[in-house]
């Protein structure tokens, strides 16, 4: 038949040829097939459709939605032995191939591009031989999908068309199918077991037609052209969506269990109770299971549901495509339909990332528009390095960035600080001070000691109540042995745990308040230390009635940012970075 | 006992490769050390646990048998009763002749090496277990949930159906034999390592159950898991 000598090899190129068959002719043809070959293809099932072996044409749908499990179970099976071998003193292993001559029925656009995908994998690069096997005895008779899944997003991805990877394809226009020939064995088969004649002028306007009609019940859309999903999501790596989105994963694997574009496994091998025989097994396995990324010793690279999730889309829209030049999803909507959680929908995803990217560009457009560019800085943190005494009141830091460039010429070098407020100076002048200070706390209150030295007419006594650990963690040993001899201050100190050379106090710091003698009407306390001493400290001052009022404490919080933002430090509605550190008892109230 | 339906041949090749030194039910042979004990049952009564006690000290292996001994299963329906109120329940006037403590499996009790799951247990998953065990190895149970071999098997899943399920949530291994079968996972073979009860719950919920309902769904088997608790 002159209608079947259509594959004209043009430059390597098959250009595919389309004929009429009758859907009498086509009944036929399934026919003699199932008298031939195992024939398998979309049957119904509860309302659903699945691929099984077809008995007789009449078991056969091709006006069907779309199947739970797609068509690649015949080609990479779920569960598929690739190996035989023998143990003991005749070691032998036999590689299992499967060569059945098998005709699939009614494969959809979406699901042949996920078989092209297949074979780049499996074929291209690496050949695996059991593929091979099955993908060389499978003919592909597709079917266009005239009535897609609610779910299907195929047009978003171009995929609800295919050009080529199988035999032949039907498009129903009516009485009879449009079939576009796209291998010799198509051809060849075809011309064994089929009338054919070429299409008439109407019968390709019905074939656009009836395309275009399906097309129009594809609601679903992607809000940005497709070619921008791989940078789009290398953008969003870190993006607070990804928790969120996966937090309620069951980590149950049905989305990539479905999936036609997905293709990990897993290899086991099962001996028999002989402990002689035994196969090797290769399973489908899936990079949303729990321990699919375990390495020895338990270690698990992608452990959190989180990281699994946004693995399994960086696949279906970069990965995948990067390396293999075809996007990893084909826009079937199987995942979609099969995940409880209703999250697994890469579409979804796809257009939740691009709304949370354009919001975040939006916000810096805003930002940079709101101010002159050059007032925008980024300041690049520095570290001092060195710091050299000139005199009394001047000295030199040598600064280097932290990232280790050089600064440039005529840099502006910015010195964050002093945040939050101070001592209330004004209000302790003509005051008695008592200040106590625990292990690191005597830092500020040093400053505070050396100003009232400067200025000491100012002020009424200064009584200093120091405690430290253990003699070894004491602080400017060299200021307190000077502050000992000097009568402008009365110093005490105290350590928590005393060591063969220390003669001084042993005790918790609350056992100096006893020794000292002050006049509560004309006395301001001054508290720095660790959070446990304020407690004790404060309830001993109370005990000798000073005022709320006359109780100052500096708090320490684990300060981010300083600048009132990060919230680390915030107490309720307080800003201790802002407001603070500086409290008198009273308003810390 | 399950094990006992192996076939002749099974059989045959199974004694062929282990010695079975004390088996209760079934012969009558005891001896002081095992390689491996297989311990079926959960724990119901106090006069159980240094019994157990022994077992483990003897047996280099110690694995569970079936749901009751690796999660407690139905028998901890009880502890959802007064001790009390179960007796009387099960043996009616006789009761005081009988001790019982909170039902558990035999893993809060001992430490326990392996578990074969499922009620009943599965023969296949038995051989498996056993030899993996002689030749050295670990046994390779999933530690994923059942919906993936459900997926496997081609099954619609029953949420689809109008129905419930507790597959996304349990141990897979069974192959999803009961929705194969035409009905859905009651969580026999206890839940998964990190099983995500909260969007489990949410679904059973969306589908239609009551929270009593859910929780109803998980004490069948589950009673005694840390999320029922
Ligand atoms: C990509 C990759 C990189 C790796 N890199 C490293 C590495 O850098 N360093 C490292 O140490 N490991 C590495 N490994 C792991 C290591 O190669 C294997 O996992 C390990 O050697 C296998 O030992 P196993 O005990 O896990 O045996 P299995 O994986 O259980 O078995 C391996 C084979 O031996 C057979 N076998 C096992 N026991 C018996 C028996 N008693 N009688 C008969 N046959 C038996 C099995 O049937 C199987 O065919 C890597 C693995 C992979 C996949
Ligand atoms: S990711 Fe989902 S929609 Fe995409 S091909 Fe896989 S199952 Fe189909
Ligand atoms: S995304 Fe959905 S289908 Fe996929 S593992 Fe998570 S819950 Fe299951
Ligand atoms: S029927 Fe149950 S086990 Fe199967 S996929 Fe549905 S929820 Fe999972
Ligand atoms: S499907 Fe569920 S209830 Fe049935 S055997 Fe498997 S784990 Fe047990
Ligand atoms: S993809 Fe299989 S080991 Fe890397």
């Amino acid at each position: 038949m002159e209608n079947n000598s259509v594959l004209t090899a043009d430059k390597g190129i098959v250009t595919p040829k389309a004929v009429v068959i009758n859907k009498r002719s086509f009944r036929n043809l399934i026919e003699a097939l199932i008298k031939n070959i195992e024939v398998v293809g979309v049957k119904a099932k509860d309302g659903k459709y699945v691929y099984d072996r077809i008995a007789s044409f009449d078991e056969l749908c091709l006006d069907y939605d779309v199947t739970v499990i797609p068509p690649t179970k015949y080609l990479f099976p779920p569960i598929e032995t690739i190996l035989q071998f023998k143990t003991g003193n005749a070691v032998k292993a036999e590689p299992v191939l499967n060569n059945t001559p098998r005709a699939i029925i009614g494969v959809h656009p979406y699901d042949i591009r996920a078989i092209e995908l297949l074979d780049e994998v499996f074929i291209a690069t690496n050949p695996d031989p059991n593929y091979i096997a099955r993908r060389q005895s499978s003919l592909i008779i597709g079917v266009d999908c005239l009535h897609p899944s609610p779910k299907s997003f195929a047009p978003c991805i171009g995929t609800n068309v295919a050009e080529k990877g199988f035999d032949f394809l039907l498009t129903d226009i009516g009485d009879s199918y449009m079939v576009t020939i796209g291998s010799q064995k198509g051809a060849d088969l075809l011309a064994k077991y089929a009338q054919v004649s070429d299409p008439t002028s109407d019968d390709i306007v019905r074939q656009k037609v009836v395309r275009d009609e399906a097309l129009t019940k594809c609601h679903l859309k992607l809000n940005c052209p497709k070619e921008r999903i791989p940078k789009l999501l290398e953008d969003s790596y870190d993006d607070a969506y990804w928790e969120k989105r996966a937090s309620t994963c069951l980590s149950c694997g049905s989305c990539v269990m479905v999936c036609p574009t997905c293709f990990c496994f897993d290899v086991q091998d099962d001996v028999s109770l002989n402990l002689k025989d035994g196969e090797r097994t290769r399973l489908w396995d899936g990079c949303m299971l729990v321990d699919f990324a375990k390495v020895a010793a338990g270690e698990n690279f992608r452990h959190d549901k989180t990281s699994r999730f946004r693995h399994r889309i960086y696949r279906k829209g970069k990965y995948v495509l990067e390396r293999y030049g075809k996007m990893g999803c084909v826009g079937c909507g199987r995942c979609v339909t099969a995940c409880l959680a209703e999250i697994a929908s890469p579409i979804e995803v796809f257009n939740a990332i691009d709304e949370s990217f354009r919001t975040k560009q939006a916000a810096l457009r805003a930002l940079r528009e709101s101010r002159p560019e050059n007032e925008l800085y980024t300041p690049r943190p520095a570290e001092v390095v060195r710091v050299e005494r000139l005199g009394t009141m001047e000295k030199v830091f040598e600064f280097k960035l932290k990232d280790g460039k050089p600064l440039g010429q005529r840099p502006v070098v910015g010195i964050r600080g002093p945040f939050g407020n101070g001592f209330p100076i004004s209000t302790m002048a003509g005051k008695d001070l008592l200040l106590g200070a625990g292990g690191t706390g005597l830092f500020p209150l040093r400053s505070l000691v050396q100003y009232v030295l400067d200025k000491r007419s100012s002020f009424g006594r200064m009584i200093l109540l120091f405690g430290a650990r253990s003699p070894s963690e004491r602080l400017f040993v060299d200021d307190l042995a000077a502050w000992k001899q000097n009568p402008d201050i009365e110093f005490l100190e105290t350590v928590d745990k005393g060591d063969k050379d220390w003669s001084g106090n042993v005790g918790v710091i609350t056992t100096l308040i006893s020794k000292v003698q002050f006049d509560p009407k004309k006395t301001v306390a001054v508290v720095v230390g660790p959070p446990i001493m304020y407690r004790f400290i404060i309830a001993e001052l109370k005990k000798r009635d000073l005022a709320d009022e006359n109780i100052i404490v500096s708090l320490e919080r684990r300060m981010k940012c300083g600048v009132g933002k990060c919230g680390h430090c915030q107490i309720n509605n307080v800003y201790v970075c802002q407001e603070g550190p500086v409290f008198t008892l009273a308003n810390q109230r | 006992m399950e094990v006992l339906n192996l076939t002749g041949e099974e059989m045959l090749d199974l004694l062929g490769a282990v010695e079975i030194v004390n088996f209760r039910e079934a012969i009558t042979n005891r001896a002081d050390n095992y390689d491996i004990a297989f311990v079926e049952g959960s724990i119901t009564r106090e006069s159980e646990i240094p019994r157990l006690q022994q077992i483990r000290e003897q047996a280099k292996i110690v694995v569970a048998l079936g749901s009751c001994a690796c999660i407690g299963g139905v028998n901890c329906l009880k502890n959802h009763l007064t001790m009390n109120q179960a007796l009387q329940m099960v043996y009616g006037d006789s009761a005081k002749y009988y001790d019982t403590i909170l039902a558990r499996p035999i893993s809060a009790v001992i430490r326990v090496d392996y578990y074969v799951r499922n009620c009943p247990p599965i023969t296949s998953e038995f051989l498996k277990v056993v030899k993996a065990l002689l030749l050295g190895r670990k046994p390779e149970i999933p530690s994923y949930p059942v919906c993936t071999e459900c997926k496997v098997a081609g099954n619609i899943c029953v949420f689809e159906l109008g129905k419930t399920c507790l597959g996304p949530v349990t141990r897979a291994g069974c192959k999803a034999i009961c929705v194969t079968g035409g009905r859905h996972c009651w969580g026999c073979r206890g839940l998964v390592d990190e099983p995500n009860i909260n969007s489990e719950e949410e679904i059973l919920k969306k589908y239609g159950l009551t929270v009593e309902q859910v929780v109803e769904k998980f004490k069948i088997y589950n009673t005694y898991s840390e999320v029922m608790r």
